[in-house]
């Protein structure tokens, strides 16, 4: 089964740049998309629909190479959207069809034989949940249902790569967590591969193991989510609780923080919920964790929380990206 | 500011809010919920364009439906329609004059709070070439460039690329820093979470919860709290505090040991005991369920299930 | 493998030829009207000359008694019934032929044909569709073949079973003898008068965004010139070939002379067919410059 496959790489950008008239949208992309679930992100207009586009042979690249599960969507469309599915950002649908009839006609369009693709319709909206309504017209759907039946489409014949524009789009808490779940078991359990397109750095975080961040038509970062987001020198967030109720937790506290400064440096300190506070604890590569607990315990607190602080994929985002202040003039509608 | 007495609203037989009452004197205030839980009506009711069907709701103590009262609140709806062959800088102007502004104060509000927005460049092009934050900013302009004293933003941050989010999130604590009373909706939940120090949570019309994440959590007594423990030995971690009155559950993973426990400090104190004892024992302790995430999950709890 | 327990299976299977694509959008677009209830009334109102054509051979075969049982009555009654049911023009007149085909064809292409390609570019079906495998011109011919089928209900289908029942009730022993002649033409004609008609309404349809408006516009040119030919008619007497102005009388005269009916279009057939021929070349260079595949992804 395709999880145990040998890892090839299923996507595979090299020197890609695509032109619309003079406006160049992709200028030399190189980049590796590996099995599983990788996030393709960048602002808008910075060149990854026109990526997808011509992965999906829709343009015909002004220079560069493409293989998608080593077929060339340049010369061979239909082969590679055979086994590409492809989930639109945009709020689309097909007018007067239920979901029902819009996935078999879509598989069918993908050149699923017509058994299969009945078969298979009820099959992929059934997974996505959308079992009972699927005989209801697409157009008297709720927002989070559209997204089900985009995917349930982009599902239906199999494919080995997906493609998903922004899936968690107008979703409720609830909706987007299911949402994410089903991208990671597809990632993760049948070893599908995912490029995943989305603002919602967190979403991102949550599931792909890799991202490549694209600005202005260039590759401006890309790699593991775990490696981006590690910070130079070990960096620890640790919540104190100074014990012994209100009265005499300010001076306990003191006396904690002062024992940590002893032993290491402490970077801020900040009351959360008395007489519970926060310190943010940077560590030399070698001081093993210990340290800290053995300094809480000695001035006689506790630990409630210690975790190594990361940055935030969109803290990595907006210094690769850019500043914000920058945003008004930069943007250009896609 | 905003105070709202057993506001009901039925659109036919449906209902849409059911007995909601809640005051926000000030700050950066949270509005959640699943899709169709009321929050568009909520908000809708708040701006003065529609009217409860039972109940009251003020803002600035007066009837927002007043034309004297709506000029004091500033409402980003949840749509997406604009007059798209105008440019930014008319359309607001218009909206502005609409609103009784004289034409130059209008045009000179307007062209500011774009360069504001930062649409500086693009305000004078029309609004169908805008890509979608930048039409997201127009909106934003729209409520705020008659300078409310209430702000109602209906999931603000749609659509939004990385960067216009945090810019608009930074933007939203400003109005929060200057008095502005803020009621923001969202779907991401840590987003929102980071952005303000109240949330209301609307559960099919009804007001469910009402304070601060933290707040709320600790409410949820009946919840047990789950922590996952990182450890190079995880056994050993796991025989350690097995034993212990308040750990009610434990499931040993491959670097992590997770715990269920309903609070105590033992715990605590435990642990650090171990985390001093030997390297590597434990290398983390991090809480899965204090977000406003996992408040949500609790409190809308998935009894009867539904696609929606 | 499962996940979420819900079965997700892993298939197989051998992609089917492009052109095998073509027959469910069309189906698709073929039913579209017949999915509401207003919609199926408007279709079935919209085969009332086929209805027409059926009482007429009621009449004839004396099924259906009009004008009394005796022979007088009945016979100064079958002369107002027109062509007769051995003749070629009795079984055009259910396409383009009687009064109210135009209203007809015009009805049927305005709500469905002509908003066709317009109406997936307001719903951004085109990029579901396209990212898949249908190349713009097959999907092109999937539209064109649905309208064409449901104009075709009327405008082929009908016909052809006026015939077959105007064979199984006819007096005439020879009467297989004296129409079996003109059946190919008679086919070839109303398939060409359906095509083009639908043909032009869906090539139409692409060069808008909205639906509405696209329809609004087809009704405007497609009555607009047929008024102003008649115009046009009144005003210069003798200049018959401005008749073909109308995009519609241009192909009726066009499907007539397939058929070999003497022209009720006055205006001259090489006008006719020029005229046609303009239309479906200009529509066409519109049709491929309008559907580009880059227009799929946002």
């Amino acid at each position: 089964m395709s999880a145990v496959d040998p890892p090839v790489v299923p996507v595979l950008v090299r020197g890609l740049t695509i032109r619309y008239g003079t406006i160049e949208a992709v200028r030399d992309v190189t980049a590796a998309f590996p099995p599983g679930a990788v996030g393709l992100l960048g602002r808008n207009g910075a060149g990854k629909s026109s990526i997808l586009k011509a992965l999906l042979g829709l343009v015909r690249p002004a220079a560069g190479e493409l293989t998608v599960l080593g077929l060339t969507p340049s010369s061979d469309a239909a082969g590679v959207r055979a086994r590409v599915g492809y989930m639109p950002e945009r709020d689309s649908h097909i007018a007067g069809l239920n979901g029902y009839e819009t996935v078999r006609l879509l598989a069918r369009m993908t050149g699923m034989p017509d058994r299969d693709a009945a078969r298979r319709a009820h099959e992929v909206l059934y997974l996505v949940e959308l079992g009972e309504q699927r005989y209801r017209r697409v157009s008297t759907y709720s927002a989070g249902m559209r997204q089900k039946v985009k995917l349930a489409a982009a599902l239906v014949h199999d494919p080995a790569v997906l493609f998903l524009d922004e899936p968690t789009n107008g979703l409720d808490p609830d909706g987007r967590r299911e949402m994410l779940a089903l991208i990671d078991g597809l990632a993760r359990a049948l070893g599908k591969s995912v490029v995943l397109s989305s603002h919602i750095l967190h979403d991102v975080e949550r599931v792909c193991r890799d991202v490549i961040v694209l600005e202005r038509g260039r590759v401006v970062a890309s790699g593991a989510v775990a490696e981006l987001t590690r910070h130079a020198r070990r960096q620890l967030e640790v919540d104190l609780d100074a014990g012994d109720g209100l009265g005499g937790a300010s001076s306990q506290i003191e006396s904690l923080a002062g024992a940590l400064r002893a032993v290491h440096g402490v970077a801020s300190f900040e009351w959360l919920d008395r007489p519970v506070a926060r310190a943010s604890v940077e560590l030399e590569p070698e001081m093993p964790t210990r340290i800290v607990f053995a300094a809480v315990r000695q001035a006689g607190g506790n630990v409630r929380r210690l975790v190594e602080r990361r940055l935030s994929l969109e803290d990595v985002f907006v210094d690769v990206v850019g500043r914000p202040e920058r945003t008004g003039s930069a943007e250009v509608a896609s | 500011m905003i105070v709202c007495e057993h506001v009901s609203k039925w659109y036919g037989q449906v209902s849409a809010l059911v007995d909601v009452s809640f005051q926000i004197r000030s700050g950066v205030v949270g509005l959640v919920g699943r899709n169709g839980a009321g929050k568009s009506s909520l908000m809708k009711i708040l701006a003065g364009l529609i009217r409860p069907s039972h109940g009251g709701a003020a803002v600035c103590g007066a009837d927002p439906t007043r034309a004297g009262t709506r000029r004091a609140i500033g409402f980003c709806p949840d749509l997406d329609v604009y007059f798209e062959h105008l440019s930014g800088v008319r359309f607001l102007t218009w909206m502005l004059r609409l609103d009784g502004r004289p034409a130059r104060l209008a045009k000179a509000l307007a062209g500011t709070t774009l360069e504001g927005l930062g649409l500086g460049d693009a305000m004078h092009r029309p609004i169908r070439g805008y890509s979608k934050g930048m039409r997201q900013r127009v909106k934003l302009g729209l409520a705020l460039a008659h300078e409310p004293t209430v702000v109602l933003l209906d999931e603000p941050m749609t659509g939004l690329d990385p960067l216009a989010r945090r810019d608009t999130a930074q933007r939203i604590a400003e109005l929060g820093a200057r008095g502005v009373v803020v009621l923001v909706s969202s779907h991401v939940l840590h987003e929102l979470e980071e952005l303000v120090d109240r949330v209301l949570l609307l559960h099919e019309g009804r007001l469910v919860a009402d304070g601060g994440v933290a707040e709320l959590r600790a409410l949820l007594a009946d919840r047990p709290y789950r922590i996952a423990l990182g450890s190079r030995d995880v056994r050993a971690l796991a025989a350690r505090i097995s034993g212990l009155d308040v750990v009610t559950g434990l499931r040993i993973g491959e670097r992590e040991v997770e715990v269920e426990t309903d609070g105590g400090r033992d715990l605590f104190e435990t642990l650090t005991a171990l985390g001093a004892e030997a390297d590597g024992l434990v290398d983390e302790v991090r809480p899965l369920d204090a977000g406003l995430e996992a408040v949500f999950d609790y409190l809308v709890e998935r009894r009867f299930r539904r696609t929606r | 493998m499962t996940i979420f327990g819900t079965g997700y299976r892993e298939i197989s299977f051998v992609p089917e030829p492009t052109w095998r694509r073509i027959a469910p959008l069309a189906w698709a677009e073929f039913r579209l009207l017949l999915r509401t209830r207003l919609g199926l009334l408007l279709f079935l109102g919209c085969q009332f000359p086929a209805l027409q054509g059926l009482a007429i051979l009621m009449i004839r075969a004396g099924i259906w008694q009009l004008g009394g049982p005796s022979g007088t009555g009945r016979e100064r009654v079958l002369d107002q019934l027109g062509a007769s049911p051995t003749s070629a023009a009795f079984y055009v007149d259910p396409a383009f032929g009687a009064a109210g085909t135009f209203l007809v064809a015009l009805t049927l292409t305005t709500v469905v044909a002509s908003r066709a390609i317009a109406r997936d570019r307001e719903t951004q079906a085109l990029e579901l569709l396209w990212t898949r495998g249908v190349t713009p011109i097959g999907y092109f011919l999937g539209k064109w073949l649905g309208s064409f089928l449901l104009l075709g209900v009327g405008a082929v289908a009908a016909p052809l079973v006026l015939y077959a029942f105007a064979w199984s009730i006819a007096d005439e022993p020879d009467f297989l003898a004296q129409t079996i002649g003109f059946l190919p033409r008679l086919v070839a004609g109303l398939a060409f008068f359906t095509a083009a008609v639908s043909g032009l309404a869906v090539a139409f349809s692409s060069l808008f965004r909205s639906p509405n408006v696209a329809s609004m516009c087809w009704v405007l040119v497609l009555f607009g010139a047929d008024r102003a030919a008649a115009a046009f008619e009144r005003l210069v007497r003798g200049e018959s070939w401005l008749r073909a102005v109308s995009p519609w009388d241009a192909i009726r005269r066009v499907a007539e002379a397939l058929v070999g009916l003497t022209p009720r279009v006055g205006a001259p057939l090489e006008v006719a067919l020029a005229v046609v021929a303009a239309l479906g070349l200009g529509l066409g260079v519109a049709v491929v410059r309008r559907l580009r595949t880059t227009e799929a992804v946002g």
